[in-house]
C-alpha cells in the first residue's frame, strides 16, 4: 500500500464534498428561500390592518371593521411566532447539510440533527394547528357575546396530514439511521 | 451499501429489536395513511357541500360559480386521483423501505434507491398539484355558460414546500449513495 493508491481521510472527505457540495448548497439555499418567501408573504399581508380586517372578516364571515389595534397586534404576534417555529426547520436543514458538506454522513451528529429536523417539522405542524383557532379567538374577542363566526373552529386542514407524514418520515428515517450507526459502532468494537 | 442483518444476541440486539418495531410501526402508519387519503378523497367528491366550501376557494373559484352534478364530481375525483396516485407510489416505496427494516435488514441495499424514488415522487407531486388545480377549475366550471368557463392556475408556497421536501429526500439519498460508493471504491483500492 502506498500513499498514491490509498485515499486518506482528508482526500475522501474532499472527494465526497466535490460530489455532493452543489446539491447540499442548493437545498440549503432553497430552504432559506422558502422561509424568506413565507416571511415576505406574512409581512405583505399583515402590515396593513385594513387588509387583515377585510380578508379575515371575509374568511370568518364576520364584520371586523371595529377590530381593536391591540387584538390585531396579538394576532400578528401569533403569526410571527408560528413563522419562527417553521424557521427552526430551516435551521436544522442548514445544519444537516453542513454535516454532509463536512463529510459527516453516517455519524451520530448528522443523525441527531436529522432527528431534530423531523421534530421541528412536527412542531411546525402543531404550531399551525394551534395558531388557526387562536387567531379565530383573537379576532372574535371584541364582538358581543353570542355573535358567532360563519365558520366552525378550524384546527386541522387536509395538508396538515401530509406535512405531519413528511415530518414523521424524517423522524423515522433518522431513528433508523441512528440505530444503524449504533449497530455499526458496536460491530466495530467487537471486531 | 450492503444488505446485512444482525443475528443472535450480543451488542446491538436491543437496537435491532427497536429497529424492527419501528419498521413495523411505520409500515402500519404508511398503509393507514394511504387508505385514509383515498377515503378522504372519495368523501370530498361525494359531498357537494365540501366541494363548494373547501375545494372551490382552495383553487381560487367563487363558491357560487361552480357546478357539482354527478358527472362533474366523477371527473373531479378522477382528476384528483392523478396526484394521489403519485402519492400512493411514494407511500408504496416508503412501505417497501420500512418493510426491509421490519424484516431485520439494517443496511438494505435498495434504501437509497427507494429514498430517491420518494424524493422524485414529491417533486412530481409539487408540479402536479397546480396542474390538477387548473384541471379542476375547468371541470367545475364546464357546466357554466361559455363566458363563465374558468381556468385558474395558481402556485402556492405549499407546492414549493413539497418540492423542498422532495429535494431534501433526494439529496439525502444522493449523499448516502456517494458516500457508500466512495467507501466501496476505497475498499477495492485497499
Amino acid at each position: 500500500m502506498t500513499s498514491n493508491t490509498i485515499l486518506d481521510s482528508g482526500d475522501r472527505q474532499h472527494a465526497l464534498q466535490m460530489r455532493v457540495a452543489g446539491l447540499c448548497h442548493l437545498i440549503r439555499f432553497a430552504a432559506l428561500a422558502w422561509i424568506g418567501w413565507t416571511l415576505l408573504i406574512i409581512l405583505s399581508h399583515w402590515t396593513d390592518i385594513e387588509v387583515v380586517k377585510q380578508s379575515w372578516g371575509h374568511y370568518l364571515k364576520i364584520d371586523l371593521t371595529t377590530l381593536p389595534h391591540a387584538h390585531y397586534a396579538e394576532a400578528f404576534a401569533v403569526v410571527l411566532i408560528d413563522w419562527a417555529i417553521a424557521a427552526l426547520v430551516v435551521v436544522f436543514v442548514w445544519r444537516l447539510f453542513g454535516c454532509y458538506l463536512r463529510g459527516s454522513i453516517f455519524s451520530a451528529e448528522a443523525v441527531e440533527v436529522m432527528r431534530n429536523l423531523g421534530w421541528a417539522g412536527v412542531a411546525a405542524v402543531a404550531a399551525d394547528m394551534t395558531a388557526r383557532p387562536l387567531l379565530q379567538l383573537i379576532f372574535t374577542q371584541h364582538l358581543e357575546t353570542g355573535v358567532s363566526t360563519g365558520r366552525p373552529w378550524i384546527w386541522a386542514e387536509p395538508n396538515d396530514a401530509l406535512h405531519l407524514l413528511m415530518a414523521l418520515f424524517i423522524v423515522a428515517i433518522a431513528h433508523i439511521f441512528r440505530t444503524g450507526v449504533e449497530i455499526a459502532d458496536d460491530n466495530r468494537q467487537i471486531v | 451499501m450492503m444488505t446485512s442483518t444482525v443475528a443472535g444476541g450480543g451488542a446491538g440486539t436491543d437496537d435491532f429489536k427497536a429497529l424492527r418495531r419501528l419498521g413495523a410501526t411505520m409500515c402500519f402508519v404508511v398503509a393507514i395513511g394511504g387508505a385514509l387519503a383515498e377515503l378522504a378523497l372519495a368523501w370530498v367528491w361525494l359531498s357537494p357541500g365540501i366541494i363548494a366550501e373547501y375545494i372551490a376557494p382552495h383553487i381560487g373559484l367563487a363558491t357560487g360559480s361552480i357546478n357539482t352534478d354527478g358527472a362533474t364530481r366523477i371527473l373531479g375525483f378522477l382528476a384528483s386521483m392523478i396526484p394521489l396516485s403519485v402519492l400512493f407510489y411514494a407511500l408504496h416505496q416508503a412501505y417497501a423501505l420500512f418493510d426491509n427494516y421490519r424484516l431485520g435488514q439494517v443496511f438494505p441495499e435498495d434504501a437509497p434507491r427507494r429514498l430517491r424514488r420518494i424524493g422524485m415522487c414529491m417533486l412530481a407531486l409539487a408540479v402536479l398539484r397546480p396542474v390538477t388545480g387548473a384541471m379542476l377549475s375547468m371541470i367545475l366550471t364546464a357546466g357554466n355558460p361559455p363566458s363563465q368557463y374558468m381556468l385558474v392556475i395558481g402556485l402556492s408556497i405549499e407546492d414549493y414546500m413539497i418540492a423542498l421536501f422532495g429535494g431534501l429526500i433526494l439529496a439525502i439519498a444522493h449523499v448516502m449513495t456517494e458516500a457508500a460508493r466512495l467507501a466501496a471504491d476505497n475498499r477495492l483500492i485497499v
